[in-house]
């Protein structure tokens, strides 16, 4: 019998040891495992608060299995991508106990040794057998060959990849994205179109200062190159076609990439309802896809785009974020509204958008959490870069 | 860099709850809210700089703290050791877990490494993101300039018209003059500089590359 009671508590002990409990984990894992270096970036510093953290809640928290069940299938079936195998659970099993033992001291018993090896085993298991069940139907990740790179602002690149399998993804979803010039290090992007006969997938990135790979995608990335993406992740942005409300769709930035994949797939399903695309930017240099969202409208009579400008000294005329201009489509509870952007923008407009009083689940958008567990946030495609 | 990775200032202050040390990448990566313009505050590029240093010097206590945490480790196996050693039946006192545990010196010198090396990524990523944005706020003043020039360009050469014009004097010739004295004012503007911006890109190419010291072991491509 696992006292999960006595392993939360054993675990909030070591917890207080902060950055030293996974600088001790990797090393040594590194030292008893060496072949599981490669499978890590050079730098833990983010990874640390990411895997460990996780390793210890979860398992833990073994006592609530059930809830646990979907989360841990799905991070098992994403783990194929970091190249784990099922080899490798015992080596991070190992090392976890190891870690545990050297915090506790005289604490750590054979009781509670074997209270955490259970615990361990039990979710490694349900990890390793979905990630098998997945490797039956989907590969561990899909090579997409880079087919143009465009600079469109000073910042923003759109990428046109090219997966070398069929990709099977929903417009609105999320894609994990690992570069050639930065191994080993996953960000997520959303499509900015919805499939396509010919397969290929448009990426909208903006260069974080200092991002790894944003700064990869938008300037060293070349034609031809070829980058890996994880399975597509994420239900938040998606459109259900069953029912059939119209949409309001307010985008910042380059969060305008999965609401046009969202007025794709509405034209691809005979465009039956209407759609309002509200287009934030700071300067009308930063609209940087107009071509394609007027070439839209101008194609879709169910379509009204407007661009609002917050900040463009240049300008004369209104100046306004993109909810406060979206006021004059109220009321807004006939809509589902759909918000995608940095994390200020998104914060602000679903603030807006619930004090007019849209019901919450017709309000659609990423939450960006500060951790990834507990398990609420399955999928959400929160690791997107930020500085 | 990630959201997981750094904390709010809600975060940092929460009084009563005992909260987890704080790591060096939470503290580089802190979301301080900024104040609407004119009201108090700290200057921001003070505050950067102070997380900064705040990271640096927390890297270092924590690389002093892993030597402690092993210097100790150590000299508790050395003690029981000698009281093993010590004892008149040869030691069947005190048994060693049976835990395969890799050696505490060895143990630190790669816990060392490992924050050698996040220090490095932290430092380069820190100085590409002052380049960048930089370069950014570069770009933008100069364009910014031209459009100022162009625009005051372009209400002088309407003067001239006016002036000059007399009875021939038309409301789509005076646009005319406008807008060709826009044009050739920002275009000369922009011309001038697009020297200048050409450097100030290939400097953050040349600083984004720097950053592939992340891509060291690129071997399974
Ligand atoms: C019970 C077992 C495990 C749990 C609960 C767990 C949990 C996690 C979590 C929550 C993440 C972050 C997810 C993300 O960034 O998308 C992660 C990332 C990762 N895990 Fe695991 N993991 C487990 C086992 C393993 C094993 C056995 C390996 C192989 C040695 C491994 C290697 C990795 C790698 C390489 C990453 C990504 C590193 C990065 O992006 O910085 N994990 N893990």
């Amino acid at each position: 019998m696992i006292d999960a009671a006595r392993l939360k508590e054993s675990w909030n002990a070591v917890a207080q040891h902060g950055d030293q409990v996974p600088l001790h984990f990797y090393a040594t894992l590194f030292l008893m495992y060496p072949e599981t270096r490669q499978l890590f970036p050079v730098s833990l510093a983010a990874q640390r608060d990411r895997l460990v953290g996780a390793l210890g809640q979860i398992v833990s928290d073994v006592d609530n299995l059930d809830a646990l069940v979907p989360f841990l299938q799905h991070l098992g079936r994403d783990h194929r991508k970091f190249q784990v195998v099922t080899d490798h659970y015992p080596a991070v099993g190992a090392a976890l106990l190891a870690t545990l033992a050297h915090f506790l001291g005289p604490r750590w018993t054979d009781e509670l040794a074997r209270s955490w090896a259970e615990a361990y085993d039990v979710i490694a298991s349900v990890m390793t057998g979905a990630a098998e069940d997945a490797s039956r139907t989907e590969p561990p990740w899909w090579d997409a060959e880079v087919v143009s790179r465009e600079l469109r602002t000073f910042d923003v690149a759109v990428l046109t990849i090219r997966p070398s399998h069929h990709y099977p993804y929903r417009p609105g979803q999320s894609v994990a994205v690992e570069t050639p010039v930065r191994p080993r290090l996953w960000r997520y992007y959303s499509p900015a179109n919805s499939p396509r006969v010919d397969n290929t997938l448009e990426l909208h990135v903006r260069q974080v200062p200092g991002g790894l790979v944003s700064s990869a995608l938008v300037q060293l990335v070349q034609v031809g190159d070829v980058l890996r993406l994880g399975a597509p992740v994420g239900a938040r942005l998606t459109l259900d076609a069953s029912q059939g409300r119209d949409l309001l769709l307010i985008a910042g930035g380059t969060g305008l990439a999965p609401l046009r994949a969202l007025i794709e797939q509405v034209a691809a399903e005979g465009g039956r309802r209407r759609a309002v695309l509200v287009l934030g930017a700071r300067t009308a240099r930063e609209l940087y896809d107009m071509r394609a969202v007027l070439e839209l409208r101008d194609r879709l009579p169910w379509l009204t785009v407007l661009p609002v400008l917050s900040d463009d000294p240049l300008r004369g005329g209104p100046q306004a974020i993109a909810v406060d201009a979206a006021r004059r489509f109220e009321p807004w509870h006939e809509y589902e509204v759909y918000a995608c952007g940095s994390a200020e923008m998104v914060h602000g407009t679903v603030k807006s958008v619930v004090d007019a009083g849209v019901a919450p689940d017709r309000i659609h958008y990423e939450e960006f959490q500060s951790h990834q567990y507990p398990p609420a946030v399955i999928g959400a495609a929160n690791v997107r870069e930020h500085a | 860099m990630t959201p997981q990775s750094s904390a709010s200032s809600g975060e940092l202050a929460q009084p009563g709850r005992r909260l987890s040390p704080l790591s060096p990448d939470q503290i580089r990566n802190v979301n301080l809210p900024r104040t609407t313009l004119g009201r108090r505050g700290y200057s921001e590029p003070e505050v950067d700089l102070l997380l900064r240093r705040l990271a640096t010097e927390v890297e270092g206590w924590i690389a002093e703290n892993t030597g402690l945490r092993v210097e100790n480790e150590r000299l508790k196996t050395a003690w029981r050791d000698w009281h093993r050693r010590n004892q008149p039946d040869g030691g069947q006192l005190e048994p060693l877990p049976a835990q395969r545990q890799p050696n505490p010196d060895a143990v630190l010198l790669m816990s060392r490494a490992q924050q050698e090396a996040d220090s490095l990524v932290a430092q380069a990523q820190d100085y590409a993101r002052r380049v960048t944005e930089h370069a950014r706020s570069q770009y933008e003043d100069v364009l910014r300039s031209a459009q100022h020039q162009a625009r005051e360009e372009a209400e002088s050469a309407v003067r001239d018209y006016r002036a000059r014009a007399g009875t021939a004097y038309t409301a789509e010739i005076e646009e005319l003059e406008r807008r060709l004295a826009w044009a050739r004012t920002f275009l000369g503007a922009i011309q001038g500089v697009e020297v200048q911006l050409k450097a100030a890109r290939e400097a953050l190419t040349l600083e984004v590359e720097k950053l592939g010291i992340t891509a060291l072991d690129s071997s399974r491509r």
